[in-house]
């Protein structure tokens, strides 16, 4: 007898159905194994904090060395910090062959008294924060040469935008104009700084909080800086510091988005760690704003 | 609600009877029983006995009750007294249906009753196996119809009409075959061929689907929907006609109408770009008329840069897609513009709360057409609450001045003129224009020209206008000062082609373009501080930062196709492209940052067969796409193949791989605080390595006469995407310190399942979409571990409805996704500058692990059709939309401030309920 299987056209049909039924299953129970598997993988919603330290010392030529260890605030409650105690640190400072301990003087603040950072020398900083070798380097760049301005005295006449604006003419002086030698696209930042003790305001701040004793450009790559008259806000004397600085501290001034769009990691020359470690440079004028 | 109910009572009684094979003709059908009862009943039976496809309101005949007279009474004869007795007319239309319809209504442009016996040819065929080729139109404006469908009724062969309109269809059985041409947007027409008729130049018009299908629903014909998934592998097919009856917010835009479609992501309202199958807007290839079109944005990419006046058809290649297409690594939109009226001038237009838009169509003769469309913002209520909406988010985020100055131009100091007294906030504005120019000097040839200009001026900025006295501006003793601030950003894209297109041989077909296409974008946000001395000299600072890109592509295409046999096609065509890219980023006037200058060229070629197997059931394209990419000097190979397989006529098994390159790259510089920006450059292979993709794609449709269920899953592997950071860098060398790009580069992988349910049919049509999918990214810069992309969206569900009644349409759209992945601060601290001031950071934490809430919202559409009685044509529509109904305050993204040691976090949002008016007017 044989093999042969005869097939009605009814069952053919039935026969094709269930292949169908067949796949349509094996499909419907591919698709759940998927989603199972997608469901597997859900997200952590909990932020992981990285406990690092963060760092803020300026090497300024014949300063005393100072440097600030502190840590981030987290973003969320409850989060896990390392053992370690900020004013317990062993902060070490590496130069020409020398290491020094840099001792503490309390709220996570290290001074050294005795080292005076020195031009072209490099200083390495290296300590152990949760279990990591932070490290930095920066080293002292030149003092700035050619500083020059364009006046010593400014003659600033006093009004007050309190009462709606002066009738009177007044006069606005010419910026005054600072230079310096920038041949190597080096970076410059000029401070302005009222030294009085007790600053005549030039104008009536009404019930505006007065404004600081500082101001200042942002860190550039030009020879120039003018400063306008409006900028003043006080009489008296002021000094014009010119810092000559590495590019890592002008990296501070740049923005590294505040919004979950944008967000990524500040700039930083700490190795694991947060913050600055730089070396500084600088030349001071002296400028008098007066009564016209 | 009432409304609601009425309507939905009314879909329940509207009912269709419909029946396949060839229908005779009334008057040759005669009846040999009594039939009983309401007119309704009737007609079913007959329907179901005589195998005659009715259409009518079942609601209106049930009341009708017939005397029982009908044996040995043709059909038609019948029809005439049931029609006569109760004000009711009949037609029969080109798909052998009989429609019943209230006398005088003439809804749904029912075709007219036609001479019947001019219509099928009952008499024996003289050719067998005949080749028919021709051009399918718009019956009302004689446009071409661009894939349209071409099929042999009853058997399984069929061809799609090319981008000009043009068809040939190889093997048809007989010359009396009838032949039924389909398309999105139109009724099915149905071609009667006979021995007598020419076989080639058969060119045959099809009417547009009218909007009113709430009385007469008529059955067999498909494709009463705005969007057609087509049967292809993921593609799909839209027609901007029926856009209307969609919610808006401002505007009909055909992208808004892909986001929600299943594979596209509908989560991004500050976006018009198309993030398809978890790729970025970039990866998207939009060819408008032959040209790409780089940048799809008006208004923050709330409306998209396509006026949907001047589209007739846009196509959406989700993946997979053909060789003829290459240098993007996942899916394709490809727009063809309107010709223009070529039966005579017509004029329309549309006004909302947003944007005027007018367009004209005027023919010259019968061999030239041409459309003009502009469309231009004004300052109404939705732009200025989006403008806001961003500019707010923007200001909100300026830092405070700590005492002295924190950056460029702020040279006023701290606060004296701290309110609006001296601020004029100047205008903004988008338009785009678009013009089509065709003519036909032959039946085989066709020349257009079209050009595309879109362009956003935003302008936020501030004019420190000080009250005059004494002279103009700030008259202060001798010496004047003005001030103003600078927030101008102005970008869009320039696009034009030349194509020729000339049907060499019915079997041959081929077109030449040359097109040039420029993305510029130039931003100024500039301080400029001008003082005038005693002398009259003025002097001007200008501080602040000018940014500049400016994209211009010179293409040559040249496509040809060949119909070797209804089984065999060829494709094949050579590409050239010229890319010329500048971008610019420069500070304080004088120090240029950036100067980027890319120049390159792409010589590229492909071959591509098509070919059926077994009885036309199975259907495999192999292709290669091949570059000679001049910047590297390496060619670039990418096979593609894919397949489809009809177990029968309505289920479908898709499968398809491929290879995919991309050269040109646009970089998004996320800047919430100066506003995000986008530019373009080319792969290097060295810092910007050229991207790859690998596209696999399986899927299964079953389709249905009123019902599409399609349930597709994609992977695709990528390798050498990039991730861009313009970064203040410190050179080690001491020496020309400078800015400088990062470009992290990495690897990644989407994948995900798609399930569509859609009703095509009837007076409530619609679709149910489900899209489960990832898509995740791995760069060594952020560690070994791969993380979800920006893109990355879990789940997204959408559901769409469009009920018709009279003249009526009500829609909604209801969508779902997962919240985005963002980066979530981990913590912050501050830093003493050397002026004293502190300077506070937010410390990022781990790349993309935490999500926004879930997106969703509801919008509702109702729109009516303003048609008047005794006229055919539709004039326009007047349509009301609610965006957002129940005000979900959906997060756009959230943004971080240091206050007093703690890190608060502040969501911005989306838009809220939103309410648009529009009022659509034409001629014809």
């Amino acid at each position: 007898m044989s093999n042969f299987i005869l097939i009605s056209h009814r069952q053919r049909i039935n026969f094709k159905q269930n292949i169908f039924n067949f796949t349509l299953n094996r499909l419907i129970f591919t698709l759940s194994f998927l989603f199972a598997l997608y469901s597997c993988t859900k997200d952590d919603d909990k932020i992981a904090f990285n406990d690092i330290p963060v760092v803020e010392s300026y090497l300024i030529k014949n300063n005393p060395v100072s440097l600030t260890v502190s840590r981030k605030t987290p973003f969320e409650d409850n989060v896990t910090l390392s053992d370690d105690i900020l004013d317990q640190l062993q902060i070490k400072i590496s130069y020409n062959n020398q290491t020094r301990i840099i001792p503490s003087v309390g709220k996570g603040v290290y001074r050294d008294p005795s080292l005076k950072p020195q031009e072209g020398i490099t200083y390495k900083l290296e300590f152990v924060f949760n279990n990591q070798l932070v490290t930095s380097s920066t080293d002292v760049p030149k003092k700035p040469v050619g500083f020059h301005q364009s006046v010593t005295v400014l003659e600033v006449q006093s009004f007050d935008f309190s009462g709606g604006f002066p009738t009177g003419p007044i006069t606005i002086p010419e910026p005054v104009k600072l230079t310096w030698t920038n041949n190597d696209e080096g970076y410059f930042m000029v401070v302005i700084e009222n030294t009085e003790v007790s600053p005549v305001p030039i104008r009536d701040f009404g019930d505006n909080t007065p404004p600081g004793r500082f101001f200042r450009n942002e860190p550039t790559q030009g020879k120039q800086f003018e400063i306008q008259s409006m900028s003043f806000q006080y009489y008296g004397n002021h000094r014009l510091i010119l810092y000559h600085m590495n590019p890592e501290y002008a990296e501070l001034y740049k923005d590294n988005g505040n919004s979950s769009q944008n967000l990524t990691n500040p700039a930083t020359n700490v190795k694991n760690g947060l913050g600055i470690f730089t070396g500084l440079n600088a030349d001071t004028l002296t400028l008098n704003v007066i009564k016209k | 609600m009432q409304i609601f109910k009425r309507a939905v009572f009314t879909s329940l009684m509207v009912f269709t009877v419909h029946l396949f094979a060839f229908p005779q003709l009334p008057a040759n059908i005669i009846l040999d029983k009594k039939y009983y009862g309401s007119l309704d009943q009737v007609l079913d039976q007959i329907s179901l006995e005589k195998k005659v496809s009715f259409s009518f309101n079942k609601r209106r005949l049930s009341v009708i009750i017939t005397d029982g007279n009908t044996i040995n009474q043709p059909l038609g004869k019948l029809l005439d007294q049931w029609c006569a007795m109760n004000q009711l007319e009949w037609h029969y239309n080109s798909d052998g249906i009989i429609s019943i319809v209230g006398k005088n209504k003439t809804p749904g442009k029912i075709a007219p009753k036609v001479e019947e016996t001019v219509k099928k040819y009952t008499g024996k065929p003289k050719k067998f196996n005949i080749l028919i080729s021709g051009k399918i139109t718009d019956s009302e404006t004689g446009e071409a119809i661009p894939y349209a469908t071409i099929r042999v009724k009853g058997i399984n062969k069929g061809t799609q009409t090319n981008q000009d309109g043009y068809y040939t269809l190889q093997n048809v059985p007989t010359d009396t075959t009838t032949i039924v041409i389909s398309s999105i947007g139109y009724k099915n027409g149905t071609l009667f061929l006979n021995p007598d008729m020419p076989k080639t130049n058969l060119n045959n018009a099809i009417e547009p689907m009218s909007f009113e299908v709430g009385e007469v629903v008529v059955s067999g014909q498909k494709d009463n929907t705005v969007l057609n998934t087509s049967g292809k592998i993921s593609t799909m097919q839209m027609t901007p006609k029926q856009l209307v009856e969609l919610p808006n917010i401002g505007e009909k835009d055909i992208i808004r109408v892909f986001q929600l479609m299943p594979g596209v992501s509908a989560a991004n309202e500050g976006s018009s770009g198309l993030y398809v199958r978890g790729g970025t807007p970039d990866q998207n290839l939009i060819l408008y008329d032959g040209f790409t079109v780089y940048h799809v944005d008006h208004l923050y990419g709330f409306y998209s840069a396509f006026n949907s006046n001047a589209v007739k058809d846009v196509q959406l290649y989700k993946g997979g897609f053909e060789s003829k297409y290459a240098g993007r690594l996942s899916s394709v939109t490809n727009i063809t513009g309107k010709d223009g009226n070529s039966k005579g001038f017509n004029i329309g237009g549309d006004i909302s709360l947003l944007s005027a838009n007018v367009y004209t169509e005027i023919p010259i003769g019968n061999k030239f057409t041409s459309l003009f469309a502009f469309r231009k913002s004004y300052k109404g209520p939705i732009y200025n609450k989006i403008f806001k909406q961003f500019n707010n988010s923007r200001q909100a985020v300026q830092r405070p001045s700590n005492g002295g100055s924190d950056g460029p131009g702020s040279g006023l100091g701290g606060g004296r003129f701290g309110s609006n007294n001296f601020t004029a906030q100047v205008s903004s504005y988008f338009y785009d224009l678009n013009t089509k120019l065709s003519y036909r000097p032959t039946d085989n040839d066709i020349i257009s020209f079209s050009l595309f200009n879109g362009t956003d001026n935003l302008d936020n900025s501030v004019k420190i206008d000080m009250p005059s006295f004494g002279g103009g501006g700030m008259g202060i003793g001798n010496r004047s000062f003005g001030s103003d601030n600078s927030d101008l950003t102005k970008y869009g894209n320039l696009g034009t082609s030349l194509k020729w297109s000339r049907r060499w041989t019915d079997k041959f077909y081929g077109n030449n373009l040359v097109s040039y296409s420029n993305y510029y974008n130039n931003r100024d946000r500039t301080n400029n501080q001008t003082i005038t001395d005693k002398d009259g000299n003025e002097t001007t600072v200008k501080t602040g930062a000018l940014e500049n890109n400016d994209l211009k592509d010179f293409s040559f295409h040249s496509d040809y196709n060949w119909d070797v046999s209804s089984q065999n096609q060829i494709s094949f065509g050579l590409k050239l492209t010229k890319y010329n890219i500048n971008y610019s980023y420069s500070q304080n006037d004088t120090s240029t940052i950036l100067n980027m200058g890319n120049k390159g060229m792409l010589f590229g070629g492909y071959l591509q067969n098509k070919f059926k197997l077994l009885d036309n059931k199975i259907t495999i394209i192999p292709g290669i796409h091949t570059t000679y990419y001049e910047i590297t000097g390496k060619v670039y190979a990418e096979p593609r193949i894919s397949a489809t397989y009809a177990a029968n006529d309505k289920l479908k098994y898709i499968g398809a791989w491929g290879k995919y390159y991309q050269f040109a790259n646009r970089i998004t510089r996320e800047d919430i605080l100066s506003g995000s920006n986008d530019f373009w450059i080319l792969s290097d292979d060295q810092k910007v390595p050229v991207s790859q993709a690998y596209h696999y794609i399986t899927g299964v449709n079953y389709e249905t006469t009123d019902y599409l269920f399609s349930v597709e899953a994609y992977y695709k592997q990528l390798a050498g995407i990039s991730e861009y950071s313009l970064r203040f860098n410190p050179n080690p060398m001491r020496m020309g310190t400078r800015y400088e790009q990062n470009f992290y580069t990495g690897k990644g992988y989407t994948q995900g399942i798609e399930l569509l349910a859609q009703k095509k049919v009837g007076s409530l049509t619609g679709w149910v979409s489900y899209t489960r999918a990832q898509a995740r990214y791995q760069f060594d810069v952020y560690g070994d571990k791969y993380f979800p992309a920006n893109q990355d969206i879990t789940n997204e569900f959408k559901i769409i409805g469009i009920y018709k009644w009279r003249k009526l349409s009500f829609a909604a759209t209801w969508i779902f996704a997962t919240g985005r992945p963002y980066t979530a601060p981990e913590g912050g601290y501050a830093i003493t500058l050397l002026d004293g001031s502190e300077k506070t950071f937010v410390a990022a934490g781990e790349k993309n692990s935490q999500r926004l809430p879930d997106y969703h919202r509801l919008d509702l559409a109702v729109n009516y059709l303003l048609k008047f009685r005794n006229d055919l044509n539709e004039r326009g529509n007047i349509s009301f939309s609610l965006f957002n109904v129940y005000n979900r305050e959906n997060v756009w993204y959230k943004e971080y401030q240091i206050v007093d040691d703690q890190i608060i976090s502040i969501d911005k949002l989306f838009l809220g309920i939103t309410p648009n008016i529009t009022l659509t007017l034409k001629l014809k």
